[in-house]
């Protein structure tokens, strides 16, 4: 249903109705006006706001899908609406959080392959120990961090052909973001 | 107080977010069909290209000077935009998002130290986006853009100004060349260059009645801003009220087929956008122009407007409307280099006339609305469209040197090599 706005006044608009049937029919507004003591004329006499509906927003409920059963309750029912939602319940940083594929084996000691996506969120302080995505030399890498005693920093890979790099100041380096959680794909490829 | 926060050099800071090996390099964005440049690093500034420079003059001599081109990627920074504003959003009471990569801040509790929250909220955004931003506080949202252009210009505010006390707000105004301030256009900056006004603070110490005579006002309300007065409150509704969708071709097109499948993707793009401020308009106005780069080809441009029977927010009516109004200013053997609609007379309601079937208005209104619905949730944006439509600009747009969707699409992300 639409609704205009623009009628702040019923009352206002009844009177000009009947001043137009006074004019063909003549006077009775002395009919009107001599009971105005019964609440049904005191009702119709009221000030009416009309508004328009909001339906700017969403509120869906829950339903029974399987109808509304006389009797006892399900208890199945409550849960209804309950569902995983992974976008909801891994990213709670949706403005942070961006996605890498990894290339390279450096990270197979903790089983990171090839391929595997990265969700990483740019909103983590990043701490000891953490797998991270970093700038190092212009360059995406992805390593543990490690952060010794006298500030130094190092990069841990997992697969022992490859060693740790130590970060100095002569290195255009940052951390990009923390990887929070890793997809694989648990497929071989072309089948 | 209320806040200014300004990406710096917007589209070339979402390009280098994906592409770290660029930070300190010149790097230049292009506007559609690789025209002209619309973006540059400051390292590309340094190097004397400006703004507006067309790229078949500088390709050259930029490329041999090592700048990175990019043709612009307006689904990534319109995300990474979407992920500025959430960042501020979380940070601020409430922010009116100004434009792509502009927004102002309300903060209502009172704080004694706007200076930190400017800086902490710089770096918040620059951490969680990637994204350098400029922010600024002032009393008024015309000195909050001249805070933030220091906040900018200067590295020691670490992205953060504020102009609270008079001393500072003489300072800056005396420091900001009148053309600089918000509001102040090409034409007025004529007529202030004639009275011997060239900084801000020539103009803000201007007593109020000279001013009063002088200028319309626009005039008047920048004067009162740049005093510490607030007289500029954005204006929702007159920001929307044209809707414009328009390119520039690749290459000149001749046919009148051709320009039906771009204006398809015109009333596409505009209808979508006027459904989503939930509005309809009245009037389509469908334009064409030939190249003015050429110099042997014959110089033409004409606009044509339509007004629809009844006020719509349906793509295949206001196609209609524009193809109607093309045919008006068509002359075939030119060849075209930009074309576009604009749609006006938008109202927030639709306008039923007496003899308007309303059972047909709703029934296309639900089709909109489910096609939207469509496109919203697929990778593609037009996986249902108008016919005509076919693959769109896709033939006649070029875009050279795009970057990846990288926030966008799977196949895109970054690649982290391990």
């Amino acid at each position: 249903m639409y609704v205009r706005p623009g009628f702040p006044d019923a009352s206002q608009s009844i009177r000009k109705y009947l001043a137009f049937l006074q004019l063909i029919y003549g006077n009775f507004t002395t009919f009107v006006g001599k009971i105005p003591t019964t609440r049904s004329n005191y009702i119709r006499n009221m000030p009416i706001k009309l508004y328009d509906s909001d339906i700017s927003t969403e509120m869906p409920l829950p339903y029974a899908d399987d109808g509304i059963q006389a009797g006892f309750p399900r208890p199945a029912q409550d849960y209804i609406s309950e569902s995983i939602d992974l976008n909801r319940d891994l990213i709670k940083h949706p403005a942070s959080t961006f996605y890498g594929r990894v290339v390279g084996d450096s990270m197979s000691g903790e089983g990171i392959y090839e391929g595997d996506i990265l969700i990483i969120d740019k909103s983590i302080e990043p701490c000891n120990g953490d797998l991270a995505v970093c700038c190092l030399e212009g360059e995406f890498t992805l390593k543990r961090l490690r952060f010794a005693r006298n500030n130094r920093v190092f990069l841990m890979p997992s697969n022992p052909r490859y060693s740790p790099i130590e970060v100095t100041g002569n290195n255009d380096f940052s951390v990009w973001g923390i990887v929070l959680y890793t997809i694989k794909s648990n497929r071989r490829p072309n089948r | 107080m209320i806040g200014l926060a300004d990406c710096n050099n917007f589209f070339v800071s979402c390009e280098r977010v994906f592409r770290p090996e660029l930070a300190h390099k010149p790097v230049i964005v292009l506007s559609n069909n690789d025209g002209c440049a619309v973006a540059l690093s400051n390292e590309a500034k340094a190097l004397g290209f400006k703004r507006g420079d067309p790229f078949f003059k500088i390709k050259d001599r930029a490329s041999a000077a090592g700048v990175t081109f990019f043709s612009g990627n307006h689904r990534l920074y319109g995300d990474m935009s979407a992920r500025v504003m959430t960042t501020l959003r979380a940070l601020s009471d409430d922010i009116e998002v100004y434009s792509i990569d502009e927004a102002f801040l309300n903060i209502h509790s009172e704080t004694d130290d706007y200076a930190g929250l400017a800086r902490y909220m710089a770096a918040k955004v620059r951490r969680d986006t990637g994204i350098p931003v400029s922010i600024g506080f002032a009393p008024t949202r015309t000195l909050a853009k001249i805070a933030s252009r220091f906040a900018k210009k200067y590295p020691g505010y670490a992205g953060g100004c504020v102009i609270d006390t008079p001393e500072k707000t003489a300072k800056a105004l005396t420091l900001t060349p009148v053309g600089d301030v918000w509001g102040i256009g090409r034409r007025l900056l004529k007529r202030l260059q004639i009275y011997g006004i060239n900084t801000a603070m020539d103009l803000a110490s201007l007593p109020q009645e000279r001013i009063e005579s002088i200028f319309n006002i626009t005039g008047v309300r920048t004067w009162k801003e740049l005093n510490g007065i607030p007289s500029i409150v954005p204006d929702n509704d007159s920001e929307h009220k044209t809707i414009t969708s328009s390119r520039s071709f690749a290459k000149e097109v001749y046919t009148f087929e051709e320009l039906h499948k771009a204006f398809a993707v015109f009333a596409t793009i505009a209808a979508k956008k006027l459904r989503e401020q939930k509005e309809h308009a009245l009037e389509v106005e469908a334009f064409i122009a030939t190249n003015r780069f050429r110099d042997n080809a014959p110089l033409y441009f004409n606009s044509c407007s339509v007004t629809l029977a009844e006020s719509s927010d349906s793509t295949s009516e206001i196609l209609k409307a524009a193809l109607k109004a093309l045919k008006r200013i068509f002359r075939p053997g030119l060849g075209y280099k930009k074309a576009g609609i604009t749609i006006s007379r938008i109202a927030h309601s639709p306008q039923p006339h007496i003899f308007s079937d309303i059972a047909k208005m709703e029934k296309m209104s639900k089709l909109m609305l489910t096609v939207d619905a469509i496109n919203n949730s697929q990778h593609s944006s037009y996986a249902v469209k108008i016919a005509s439509m076919g693959n769109g600009l896709e033939e006649i747009s070029r875009k050279d040197h795009s970057s990846r969707l990288f926030t966008t699409r799977l196949e895109d992300i970054i690649e982290v090599h391990a």
